[in-house]
This record gives C-alpha cells, sequence and structure tokens, in this order.
C-alpha cells in the first residue's frame, strides 16, 4: 500500500523549537563525554624541527650528486638504523626505543623554484617534553648526515638548522574533540526529531483529519486550556 | 433526579461548539437524522466533552435533547457531570429500572440526561440487546436530538454495535493526539459495517491553526464591542 510522506517545514522547524531542551542536554552531554576524553587521551605534544640539505664546495657535479642522494635516500631518516643510531646521541634521560622514535619523527622535503640543488629535509620530532623533542630531532639528523657519509663517502649532507625551540603540536586538539562532541551532540537529537516528523502520523494540519477528502470537517474546537 | 451539566466559560470555546450544533442542525435537516454518535478514534481526544457541549448548544438553541452515556466502561466519575453513580443504563438494560427512572433532567433547559449506570460487565451483551434498541427508537419519538457518548473506537467494541443503530456518526479527533492512519480506520470499518459517518471534529487545535480556520472568531470579543464604543458618535452603553 502506498503511502504518503508529507513534509511540513514549518511543522518541523516548530518541533525543534518545542524541543530545543532535548537538543542543549544532549550537547552538553556529549561536551561532557568528549571533554573528559580529551583530558584524558590528549596529552600536549612538542614539535622540533632540524633541516638537513645537501652541499658541496667543492663543485657543481658533486653538489648535484649530492642532493640527489639526498633525495634518494630520504626515506632513511624514518628507519630504525638511523632511529638507533640516534638514541647514542641522546642523554640517559630520554629513555625511548627505536621503535618509539622512529613514531616520533616524520620529515617533509621542501625545494625552491624546483631546483634540486635546494632540496633540503625538514626533520620534525614530537614529544611529551619540549627539550626531549628538540634533542629527537637534533640526534636523528645527526644520525641521518653520519648514515648518508657512510652510504655515499662524501660530506655533502649537512644540518642547516638545528632545531632549539619547541611549540606545541596539539594546541587545538582538546578543542576539536570538544567541537567534534558538540557537533554531533546538537545533530544527533536534530536528526531524530526531524525523522520523528517526517514519519509522524498524528493530526497536525486541519485537513489531516479529514483523511484526504473522505470526510467532512464539521467543526474545529479550540484547545481552551491554552487560550 | 437532576444532573448538573458544566459548560465551558470560554466564550470563544463555546462558540466553537455552536458551530458544531449549526452543522449537526444542517445535517438533521437535511437528513432527517435524530440520534448521533459522538465517537473518538482513540480514547482521550475530548469525546465525552464534545458530546456534553454539542447537548448544551441545541439544548440552548431550544431543541428537545437527550444525552445518552453509552460508555459502560468507566466509572461516570470520570464524566465532567455533577453527579455519582446513580442507577443508568445498565440498571435499565439488565431489567432493574423502568424508563421512567432511567431519564433524570438536568440544569439545562430543554436537556435530560441518562447515565451510563453502575457496570458490572457485560457490556457487549447489553448492547446488542433489543432493549437499547427499544429505548432509541422511543428516544427519537420523544427527542429531537438523541447524542450518545461511547467508548473510543480503538479502546472497545461497544462502538462498532452502536454505530449501526444511530442515523449518524460524528467521529472526533484531537490535534498532535489522533493519528492519520487510525482515523481512516475507524472510518473505513464504520462505513464497512454500515455505520454513516458524517463527518469528524478536530477538538483541542492550537490558536494558530483555529486562526487559520476562522480568521475572525475574536471579531465580536473586542474592546469595542464589549463597551458599545461608537466611531465618531461618543460613548454608548
Amino acid at each position: 500500500m502506498n503511502r504518503e510522506v508529507r513534509i511540513d517545514f514549518g511543522k518541523i522547524f516548530n518541533s525543534l523549537l518545542k524541543k530545543w531542551w532535548i537538543i542543549v542536554c544532549s550537547i552538553s552531554i556529549f561536551l561532557a563525554i568528549s571533554s573528559i576524553y580529551s583530558e584524558i587521551n590528549v596529552k600536549k605534544q612538542y614539535e622540533s624541527v632540524t633541516t638537513v640539505f645537501s652541499m658541496s664546495y667543492a663543485s657543481l657535479s658533486d653538489s648535484l650528486s649530492g642532493s640527489s642522494a639526498l633525495s634518494a635516500y630520504a626515506d632513511l631518516v624514518e628507519s630504525r638504523k638511523v632511529a638507533e643510531s640516534a638514541l647514542s646521541y641522546l642523554s640517559g634521560e630520554i629513555e625511548y626505543s627505536p621503535e618509539e622514535i622512529q613514531k616520533m619523527v616524520s620529515t617533509n622535503t621542501t625545494a625552491s623554484n624546483n631546483s634540486k640543488l635546494s632540496e633540503k629535509i625538514h626533520i620534525t620530532a614530537q614529544a611529551p617534553k619540549p627539550e626531549e623533542a628538540i634533542a629527537i630531532a637534533n640526534a636523528v639528523a645527526n644520525a641521518f648526515v653520519i648514515e648518508m657519509q657512510n652510504l655515499t663517502g662524501a660530506n655533502t649532507v649537512q644540518i642547516l638548522d638545528s632545531a632549539e625551540t619547541a611549540h606545541i603540536a596539539n594546541k587545538n586538539a582538546k578543542l576539536q574533540i570538544k567541537l567534534i562532541g558538540a557537533f554531533w551532540g546538537g545533530l544527533l537529537p536534530i536528526l531524530i526529531i526531524i525523522f520523528k516528523e517526517i514519519l509522524s502520523d498524528e493530526i497536525y494540519r486541519i485537513e489531516d483529519a479529514g483523511c484526504n477528502g473522505k470526510l467532512e470537517i464539521l467543526a474545529v474546537i479550540p484547545d481552551f486550556d491554552n487560550m | 433526579m437532576r444532573t448538573e451539566m458544566y459548560r465551558q466559560k470560554n466564550k470563544v470555546v463555546v462558540d466553537a461548539y455552536d458551530r458544531l450544533a449549526v452543522a449537526i442542525h444542517l445535517k438533521s435537516k437535511q437528513c432527517g437524522y435524530k440520534t448521533f454518535m459522538i465517537c473518538g478514534s482513540e480514547p482521550r481526544v475530548g469525546t465525552t466533552t464534545t458530546a456534553i457541549e454539542l447537548a448544551i448548544s441545541m439544548a440552548s438553541a431550544g431543541w428537545k435533547t437527550i444525552l445518552l452515556d453509552c460508555d459502560m466502561r468507566k466509572d461516570s466519575s470520570f464524566k465532567r457531570l455533577g453527579e455519582s453513580n446513580q442507577a443508568g443504563l445498565y440498571e435499565y438494560l439488565i431489567g432493574k429500572i423502568t424508563s421512567k427512572e432511567l431519564i433524570s433532567s438536568t440544569n439545562e433547559k430543554n436537556l435530560d440526561y441518562i447515565s451510563n449506570g453502575k457496570s458490572d460487565g457485560n457490556q457487549v451483551s447489553l448492547l446488542c440487546s433489543a432493549n437499547l434498541q427499544e429505548l432509541l427508537e422511543k428516544l427519537k419519538k420523544e427527542y429531537d436530538f438523541v447524542i450518545l457518548d461511547v467508548p473510543a473506537f480503538s479502546s472497545a467494541v461497544d462502538s462498532n454495535i452502536l454505530a449501526v443503530l444511530v442515523d449518524a456518526v460524528v467521529l472526533v479527533a484531537a490535534q498532535y493526539k489522533s493519528s492519520r492512519r487510525m482515523i481512516e480506520r475507524t472510518h473505513s470499518k464504520f462505513k464497512k459495517d454500515g455505520a454513516n459517518v458524517i463527518g469528524i471534529v478536530l477538538n483541542r487545535i492550537d490558536e494558530r491553526t483555529y486562526k487559520k480556520a476562522i480568521s475572525n472568531y475574536d471579531y465580536f470579543l473586542r474592546q469595542k464591542y464589549k463597551t458599545g464604543v461608537k466611531h465618531g458618535n461618543g460613548g454608548k452603553h
């Protein structure tokens, strides 16, 4: 049997207005849950960057081959071998495994005007403490430079800028989680109310009682309690 | 025995029920209907209130009217009537009282009342009995309008039995409460049984919807018409 579904935007809007308290409660609950979740799970992460590049003062061809090697072996930064070597540069206060060092490190390659000669690798380290982030970034960069020297037999790969400061990496992470929580807290009840109204069978307009013209509306009686 | 009927104090509501009375009167004039069954598709839509107010409106217009409470399942203390459990329809149908003892007058002129009585069960068999049919025929001869208040369609089978014994059935629904599906089901069941459903009353509508239906319902309630102040001619009381 076909059933007519009528979407009355006015009715939906009125229903949302009437049930505003449900939406507010839902947002509050989701916000509270997401706040607790973010407090428990989101820890401050500090980030520090060291930049590595390739340069030869001997000849242009040496510079080019050095840059090519840098591009080719950029992935080594995140390798276990480099992480193990980096540990030797870190003092005894920082106790991480090579796997943990690998997870903390990420790279980004940039070049000016697409020129191979100007290619640089930015080594970013993330850690719970700023001094750890700085130390790890520098240690990994040093270990990478040594590894490249071993591989190429040349000293073209060098550290351009050492990491000296660290900034908070996930400054907005807690706020983002709270906003996502509030968003879903508001959206879910709104969607439920809208679908309930669309699929609702209750009499809303006067014509609804007439069953599509089958019944004559003899009279309409107002709600005296509210008039 | 005299029964107290409580009328609405709100003039707008009284006017609305008077409009219903006019509609019923016109149907009666067109088709000769005398017995009307007021039936809700679902409980708690204001069926009893509608029946009482309609009966009062018809009586106020000068028509000899009787309100028959056929809801033998509910105690009469749930009705908006100032009476306790007097003997009524149930006792009459089991032969405990006569028709003289059955009918009571009310505080409204031209309006009589038959209460539901104190039922112990067997409502269905009593409603199917010849006694009730004879009573309805008798009331039809004596009164201009016979209004029956019955339990809701979805809650008891009583309305199905009575629907075919009356001249016309008036359904009652409430805004934001009744469902379209239930009204359609009620209407088609009554139609299938051979009952004459003449229309529906939509009850408990909000002011905004009422304004759409009857845009100037409050025209004569405006202050200037109450105090008699006429433009340009000074006050007139």
